[in-house]
C-alpha cells in the first residue's frame, strides 16, 4: 500500500489502512519523539496521541507531502505540546514544594541514556541531550531532526515548512548555542 | 590556551556524540496498545458527557436557561403589543383631526 493508498483508505475510515499506516510508521514517530521527549514511557503516550490526531484529523492531509513528512509535523507539534505541559506541571510542582505539599515534585530529571547510542559515547550524549532541552524550539527541533533521525536539510525544511537555507541557519544558531550552553556546563 | 583547545574539543566531541545513533524500536504490541487507547478515549468521553448531563447543576442551568428564554419572549411580546396598540391610536386621532374616517364621509 503507497502514502495515496493509505491515505484513501485513512480517509473512508478503513481501520486496515490505518493499522498498516501505525504498523509501518511507528518505529519513524517513536524515535522522532523520543528524541524531543527523551522518557521511554511519556515518549509511548506521545507517539499515540500522534496517531490518534493522525486518524481524527486525516482530512486536513492534502497529500502535496509526503506521508511521513506530515507525520514528523505532528510529532515535533505533540511533542512541543508535551513540553509545555511539563513546564507548566514543573512550576506548579516547585510552587506545591515551596508550600511543602509535595516533595516529590521537588526532584531534578535525571540524565537521559539514548539505548542506540555506543558504550563509548554515552556520557557526551547525554550531556549534549541535556543541552539540546535547552534550545529555543526550532532550533531543537531541526537539530534533532538532522542528527538524530538522520533527515537531510530538504526533509527537515519541508518538516518545518521552511527553506533548506533557513534550516542551515537554524542549524548553524543551534550549534552556536549548544557551544555557550556547553562551555558553561564545563566552567 | 592548552585548556581552551581541550574544551574545544571536547565540545565538539560532546556535539558529534549523535553520530552513528541507532533507531530505536517502537514498544511492543504498539497497536494494540493504541487501539485500546483509543476505545478507551472514546468510552471516557461519554462517560465524562454522561456524568455532567447527569448532575443537579447541569439541569438547573437548564432550567434557568429555559426560564430566562420565556421571559425574554413574554417580555418582547408585551412590548411588540403595547407598540401596536399606540400606533393604532395614533392613526385613529389622525383621521378623526383631519375629518377622513369613513363615518364622516357618509
Amino acid at each position: 500500500m503507497n502514502d495515496h493508498q493509505l491515505a484513501q483508505g485513512l480517509l473512508k475510515g478503513d481501520e486496515a489502512a490505518f493499522k498498516t499506516l501505525v504498523e509501518t510508521y511507528q518505529h519513524m514517530v517513536f524515535n522522532a519523539v523520543f528524541n524531543m521527549v527523551q522518557d521511554y514511557h511519556e515518549s509511548e503516550d506521545v507517539a499515540q496521541e500522534v496517531f490518534i490526531q493522525v486518524y481524527q484529523s486525516v482530512q486536513s492531509f492534502r497529500g502535496d507531502s509526503k506521508l511521513s513528512t506530515w507525520l514528523y509535523r505532528i510529532a515535533i507539534t505533540k511533542s512541543f505540546e508535551w513540553q509545555r505541559k511539563r513546564k507548566a506541571k514543573k512550576r506548579i510542582g516547585l510552587v506545591k514544594s515551596w508550600l511543602g505539599l509535595d516533595h516529590e515534585a521537588a526532584k531534578t530529571k535525571t540524565d537521559f541514556e539514548h539505548p542506540g547510542i555506543s558504550l563509548e559515547k554515552k556520557e557526551n550524549a547525554a550531556v549534549l541531550y541535556k543541552a539540546i532541552d535547552k534550545l529555543p524550539g526550532t532550533q531543537k527541533a531541526a537539530f534533532i531532526l538532522i542528527k538524530a533521525d538522520g533527515l537531510s536539510y530538504e526533509e527537515t525544511a519541508a518538516i518545518l515548512e521552511t527553506t533548506a537555507a533557513a534550516v542551515e541557519s537554524l542549524m548553524h544558531r543551534a550549534k552556536q548555542n549548544l557551544r555557550k550552553i556547553l562551555k558553561e556546563h564545563y566552567r | 590556551m592548552e585548556q581552551d583547545k581541550d574544551m574545544t574539543e571536547k565540545i565538539e566531541s560532546i556535539l558529534n556524540s549523535l553520530d552513528g545513533i541507532k533507531l530505536v524500536d517502537a514498544p511492543a504490541f504498539f497497536y494494540t496498545r493504541l487501539s485500546a487507547g483509543m476505545e478507551n478515549n472514546t468510552t471516557h468521553k461519554q462517560a465524562v458527557c454522561i456524568r455532567c448531563i447527569s448532575k443537579p447543576a447541569f439541569a438547573i442551568a437548564i432550567l434557568l436557561v429555559f426560564a430566562a428564554a420565556n421571559g425574554l419572549a413574554i417580555n418582547h411580546l408585551i412590548k411588540q403589543n403595547k407598540t401596536e396598540t399606540s400606533s393604532t391610536a395614533s392613526i385613529q386621532n389622525f383621521t378623526e383631526e383631519y375629518g377622513l374616517s369613513t363615518a364622516s364621509v357618509y
